[in-house]
């Protein structure tokens, strides 16, 4: 009905789309339909990712809304947002109000919402949702659920299956007295017996389904409704109404006729095998030695696997040709893996048994033939029988339900229930959803039928006339399309991310598995120790505090690295004013700014450097001094001495020979994308990185995340190599292949692109050529900016201010430490040396130099990384990312849909800008009385 | 800790970026360059400056680089759908954008500019109504960055004006809104071995290229110029197609139609040993008709950002140098006044623009006109060609 209102507008809603998350919060609550979901176009304009033109584009994009992607309605782009902003208990607030079981779900959900992630569409991997939920859900502390008593009505629920327990849950929540019959001794159904434990920590199922019934449902386990209870029984105790969720909890076996020797000491079906090794269910079954199981779906794969983890010697078999599986191809490598056969186009002829025992089983070969309808039929190719000798046959071929046990409703052919739309069986006040219908197929799918039937069943028995409010998606404007261009191309590092990580439970079948685990890390480890750094830089365990005389001389130093702290510490240790200026937002220098978080541990560095921040010291960020302003503009602003501390890093390749070569890349700048998580376009595979210092390691290490293969070209021998031993041997052990005493004098190009590295080998005065698509170099210093706006200042070929021996430039009064063989820390402390002799008149020695330093040793070898070798033998329960992985992966998400609204059917009630979880609405006053319709 | 403002930063380092970074940075101004890429980097072009853009980097003494790296290209064959074929003189320098726009970059820097690569505008900071400042994405931190002035010369997708289109008051000014018919498709790639026109290609400053139109495609038109130092000498071709209209083709069908082109009778000589290098690479430009709003309270749009370009006609490239100019202009004398008001900033920004970009004639449109539709239809263009071919001085007035 359709009617007009009139209200007194004071203020309008307006959703700032920057900061909409997407949730769909303010959507679902308004009251006249106002708010609606946009979704942004992403346009790819290259042969690969193909989405046509410009409208097919914008239709698809709407298609592929992420928002649509989950059954249970969780938001992917919602939770990254939270994720990236850090509020983890509002990502899990979100999870939580759609999905009373998420921690299953991270475990063991498909993810079908990362198929709608757009970035498939500009050929890149989807956003990992299931470690970004995984990481969301560890870091957070779930809170018991309350549920609400507002009706008298009681609702009964069979069956304690996933379907079961959502549906319970939903029922529970909207304020109904709920009862789960279960007839198993335990709730779980599925998730306890069907899911092995090495893919779903059983934990984690108790600790959910805890959550669920201890908040006040009734559970009654051991009622087996339709054997020694019956539906009858139900409607007399009082309950209004029936929610069948009994799942699919009876194995299939062919028939005598189909299969001679069905009957054999040894032959089961599926589900009884695995109720009584993952539910320890007794269900009385003797398992042999060697199993032939047969079955070529998801659960014929766990099966296999499950009784290899015992030691058995596991023969798989399916009809299916080997183009044409269920199972992934990462469920197929698992079964190689663990060392489980799988045949292929393979039937089971019969079962061939002795004194009633199976012996073996022939196998017969199938070939799939086209019929007259052009579909692929199976057919025994005669003569091929072979038998396999084996002690236990499994059938793993279906799965069914008993439905005529508990009431007699309408049912299809194969036994499922039949349902409408509206999750009603053609008997009266009885529901059914899940497997028991044969319409969900994961539990995920489960979940949402059983979320689904019980609002459908709320809204019967409260008499609500709550309709279903259609969510439609619209396309957002052109001008907010996105293009792979605009977009950060985030690192393939979609798999590494996850650090495997198992069960607290010990694993009662496989001890090597354990094994396996321990030796997997899941702690970051830093190879350098920035305390020590930050220590030899004067920093103190101890919080710094420097006052300072009124008429004390002033010195500029500029670069904030561990250099110029040094100086800035040293100076102001006896007594000068320093002021440290850094071009960026704040002080570190590379250990800050080009440093990985294996390298570095940033949180410890950047809790030392407030010490300097807040010491009293003078520091200015944001701005490039030396350039603006200039020295003499720091002359002009009173500072006695000016020092150079600047990086020995992020200059150009100018002299390169081959630097203008597409694949050669200055070190920093390609670190800088790196840590942005962005990788070049056309960034190539065969990468050498050119260099012996830790960023040179470090950076390898990242790039051999990335890329097939990374070598590093150093100058010396592995023992004489600037980088520290730990940072040499963990690119190694990671897979870098190192070459040392080589010299990288130029690249070679083919075709505008770079082909080969030319090498000088030092020791024996011959050169080599490296193949590569990639080289990575390191650039100089970035000081030519500095030396255009200083005329008078004179500089060194190599980019360096050009100093005499007490460290002086051309210009009185600067000085510069760039290029020094000296440790950060020692080459700072000797330009606070030089300035204090300015600053006193003094003319004391500074040691630039150590001269006794022997050059080091050149020794030409070829060292290869060593190879991944492939984990085998367990999945993990649940994986995790560490904070900063799941930062990078978060911030993967392009943030495709936003909310807007439309201000002429918005009354002005403000309840969506009270609850949107991003504060992305605002309510702007408007003072007049408006006309509103609403539905 | 002290925040201190820069003058002027410019998000965006292709030719318009770099052009008024330099610019600004030769008048004394303190300007921060940024970019998202790592220079030097590929970019879906037709590559080549005519006289518009080589005007600025000679002011900019860049030029004598240029000249070195560069195909000079003297002459252009024409060829219609119909076969006919004329050579009409067309005078531009060829050079791959990869080359170009680190050689753009590397001239501001010499000028004096920052530029800081790998750097990518997330947001700008608005007080007030007036932009002052940005937010920046670099080496995985987010920061802001103050200035008196944001220049957003960040291309066709400029995330400048995506920041801007949030706020209703631009919206109603013009900005944010796409003329699906004012964008142009394009496709680019590269070959060696190509086979050219050995009666007009004599070496690296004496060289001709083609371009073709069928009247099939609707407005468009294809090209294959030889580009670069070793153009000539090896036969290093850009090959590529512009059509318009945003939706006209997906990207697909328009590799289907250029490679229609390239086996078309009178072209598929020059590919016989040709072998192409690497991808092929597409990209979008917006025309004039877009009409954009490009200058407001503390920001202005150049280069592909505001839209400048008239394909055809005249060559993007110089009109977005034209832009960068004016630009620059335009700051200058707003950082000398203090006078940074919306009107102000546009008034001397259109000002200046004009001075660079006399207006055209009432027949010169209409001859642009005549030309625009003879893309639709094969026999007005083959008549064109024809004309070419007979006057000399028809060829001079419309080329």
């Amino acid at each position: 009905m359709k009617f007009n209102i009139t209200v007194d507008k004071r203020a309008e809603a307006v959703i700032d789309r920057g900061l909409c998350i997407n949730c769909g919060e303010c959507r679902e609550i308004c009251p006249t339909g106002a708010v609606h979901e946009l979704q942004k176009t992403v346009v790819c304009m290259n042969a690969g990712g193909d989405a046509g033109s410009f409208p097919s584009a914008a239709k698809r994009s709407v298609e592929m809304a992420c928002s649509g992607g989950c059954p249970l309605g969780i938001v992917p782009q919602t939770v990254a947002a939270f994720v990236e902003k850090g509020e983890l208990e509002s990502a899990a607030e979100h999870i939580w109000a759609k999905n009373p079981m998420p921690a299953v779900c991270a475990a063991v959900c498909e993810h079908i919402c990362q198929d709608t992630c757009k970035r498939i569409m500009l050929g890149d991997a989807p956003l990992n949702m299931k470690a970004l939920e995984g990481y969301v859900l560890d870091n957070t502390e779930a809170a018991p659920f309350k549920y609400p008593k507002k009706y008298h009505e009681k609702i009964a629920v069979i069956g304690g299956g996933p379907a079961g327990l959502s549906a319970a849950y939903h029922a529970a929540s909207a304020g109904f007295g709920v009862t789960i019959f279960e007839k198993d001794n335990a709730l779980g159904g599925a998730l306890r017996w069907g899911i092995p434990a090495f893919r779903l920590d059983k934990k984690i199922v108790a600790e959910e389904i805890n959550r669920i019934v201890d908040a006040g449902i009734e559970v009654r386990c051991g009622w087996h409704i339709g054997a020694d209870h019956s539906l009858d029984e139900l409607w007399e105790e009082g309950f209004s109404a029936c929610i069948i969720a009994a799942g699919e909890s009876y194995g299939v076996m062919p028939d005598e006729a189909d299969m001679p020797g069905i009957d054999g000491l040894g032959v089961y079906d599926g589900v009884k095998i695995m109720r009584q090794i993952t539910g320890g269910e007794d269900e009385g079954a003797v398992i042999g030695d060697a199993v032939v199981v047969v079955g070529g779906g998801g659960f014929a794969a766990d099966l296999a696997r499950v009784l290899r983890r015992m030691g058995k010697d596991v023969l798989c078999v399916t009809e299916e040709s080997a183009d044409d599986l269920m199972m992934d191809a990462a469920l197929t490598q698992a079964l190689a893996d663990e060392g489980a056969e799988l045949r292929t186009a393979t039937a089971v002829g019969q079962i061939i048994t002795e004194n009633g025992k199976v012996k073996a089983v022939e196998l017969v070969k199938i070939d799939h033939i086209e019929d007259e309808r052009g579909r692929l039929k199976a057919h025994r190719i005669k003569g091929s029988g072979l038998n396999h000798f084996c002690d236990t046959v499994v059938f793993a071929t279906g799965q069914k339900s008993f439905v005529q046990d508990i009431c007699n409703a309408e049912t299809y052919p194969n036994g499922k229930i039949k349902i409408g739309d509206d999750y009603k069986t053609n008997k009266e006040m009885v529901f059914a959803c899940g497997d028991v219908t044969g319409e969900t197929s994961s539990v995920v799918e489960a979940l949402a039928a059983g979320k689904e039937a019980a609002e459908e069943v709320c809204r019967v028995l409260s008499g609500s006339a709550d309709t279903y409010r259609e969510h439609e998606v619209f396309s957002a404007p052109a001008v907010q399309a996105i293009y792979p261009a605009n977009v950060r191309r985030a690192a393939a590092q979609y798999e590494e991310m996850l650090i495997e990580a198992l069960p607290d439970e010990e694993d009662p079948f496989s001890e090597d598995v354990q094994e396996d685990a321990a030796g997997f890390d899941t702690r970051a480890e830093y190879t350098e120790d920035i305390l020590a750094v930050i220590r030899s830089a004067g920093i103190t365990e101890q919080p710094l505090r420097f006052e300072f005389d009124e008429n004390a001389k002033k010195a500029a130093v500029i670069g904030g690295g561990i250099a110029g702290i040094t100086a800035v510490v040293s100076l102001a240790k006896k007594g000068y004013k320093p002021t440290i200026f850094e071009k960026r937002p704040a002080l570190g220098g590379s250990c800050r700014w080009l440093a990985t978080d294996k390298r570095i541990d940033k949180t410890a560095l950047i809790n030392e450097l407030k010490k300097v921040e807040s010491s009293g010291i003078d520091v200015v960020c944001g701005v490039t001094a030396g350039v603006r302003p200039s020295v003499n503009e720091l002359f002009g602003m009173g500072y006695d001495a000016v020092l150079f501390a600047v990086g020995e890093h992020g200059g150009d390749l100018y002299d390169f020979a081959g630097a203008d070569l597409a694949g050669v890349y200055e070190m920093t700048s390609l670190m800088g994308s790196l840590l942005d998580n962005e990788v070049p376009v056309g960034f190539g595979n065969k990468v050498l990185v050119a260099g012996d210092d830790e960023l040179t390691f470090d950076i390898a290490r990242r790039l051999n995340e990335i890329c097939e293969e990374v070598t590093v070209l150093a100058p010396w021998s592995k023992g004489s190599l600037q980088a520290k031993t730990g940072a040499v041997d963990a690119a190694l052990e990671e897979g870098v292949n190192l070459v040392t005493g080589v010299e990288v004098t130029a690249a070679e190009g083919k075709d505008g692109r770079a082909y080969n590295a030319v090498c000088e080998v030092a020791e024996k005065g011959y050169t080599i050529n490296v193949p590569c698509d990639t080289l990575v170099l390191n650039g100089g210093p970035d000081t030519e900016t500095i030396a255009i706006r200083n005329l008078k200042l004179d500089m060194k070929d190599d980019g360096h201010v050009e100093v005499d021996h007490r460290l002086a430039a051309s210009i009185p009064g600067v000085y510069s430490i760039g290029g020094l063989d000296m440790s950060a820390a020692d080459a700072g402390r000797a330009g606070a040396a030089a300035v204090e002799n300015r600053l006193t008149g003094n003319d004391s020695y500074i040691s630039i130099a150590d001269p006794e330093k022997a050059e080091p040793p050149r020794d030409h070898e070829m060292i290869e990384g060593k190879r991944p070798e492939a984990i085998k033998g367990f999945e993990a329960g649940k994986k995790l990312l560490t904070c900063d992985k799941a930062m990078a992966e978060a911030s993967r998400c392009m943030g495709c849909g936003y909310h807007s609204l439309k201000a002429d059917l918005c009354m002005g009630c403000g309840i969506c800008a009270k609850i949107c979880p991003a504060g992305a609405i605002e309510m702007k006053p408007v003072g007049e009385s408006k006309e509103v319709q609403s539905w | 800790m002290v925040a201190i403002k820069r003058d002027v930063i410019i998000a965006g380092a292709g030719p318009a970026g770099a052009i008024c970074a330099a610019y600004l940075a030769r008048a004394g101004v303190d300007v921060l360059l940024i970019d998202k890429e790592l220079f030097p980097r590929d970019k879906a072009c037709g590559d080549m400056l005519r006289e518009g853009i080589v005007r600025h980097i000679e002011k900019l003494e860049a030029v004598d680089v240029l000249d070195e790296k560069s195909t000079c290209i003297r002459k252009i064959k024409l060829v219609g759908s119909a076969g006919s074929e004329a050579a009409v003189p067309f005078e531009c320098y060829a050079l791959p954008r990869f080359e170009l726009d680190k050689l753009l970059v590397d001239t501001a820097k010499s000028w004096g500019a920052e530029v800081r690569q790998g750097c990518r505008l997330v947001d700008v900071i608005r007080e007030n109504g007036k932009v002052c400042g940005v937010i920046v994405r670099e080496k995985g931190a987010e920061y802001e960055i103050r200035s008196r002035f944001v220049i957003g010369a960040d291309g066709v997708d400029s995330q400048l004006v995506k920041c801007l289109a949030g706020v209703p008051d631009e919206t109603a000014g013009g900005i944010g809104e796409e003329d699906p018919d004012g964008i142009w498709l394009g496709v680019r790639g590269y070959f060696k071995g190509i086979r050219l026109d050995r009666s007009l290609t004599k070496d690296q400053y004496d060289a001709g290229g083609v371009f073709g139109f069928d009247g099939k495609n609707g407005h468009a038109y294809f090209w294959a110029l030889p580009v670069g130092r070793d153009g000539v000498k090896r036969g290093l071709c850009n090959v590529g197609m512009l059509v318009k209209g945003r939706d006209a083709f997906s990207s697909k069908e328009l590799l289907e139609r250029l490679d229609a082109w390239m086996g078309s009778e009178k072209i598929k000589a020059m590919f016989d040993d040709a072998e192409q290098i690497g991808e092929w690479s597409f990209g979008r430009m917006a025309d004039k008709t877009q009409a954009r709003k490009c200058a407001g309270e503390g920001w202005i749009l150049i280069g592909d950002a505001a839209a400048p370009a008239e394909p055809l006609f005249g060559d993007g490239l110089s009109a977005a140098a034209d832009t960068a100019k004016a630009a620059a202009d335009a700051v200058e004398a707003a950082l000398k006044s203090g006078d940074f008001s919306a009107e102000a900033v546009t008034a001397s920004y259109k000002a200046a623009l004009a001075k660079l970009q006399p207006a055209k004639s009432e027949d010169e449109i209409k001859e642009d006109r005549l030309l625009m539709e003879s893309l639709n239809d094969p026999h007005v263009m083959d008549k064109i060609v024809e004309m070419l071919v007979r006057d000399p001085n028809y060829a001079k007035k419309a080329l």
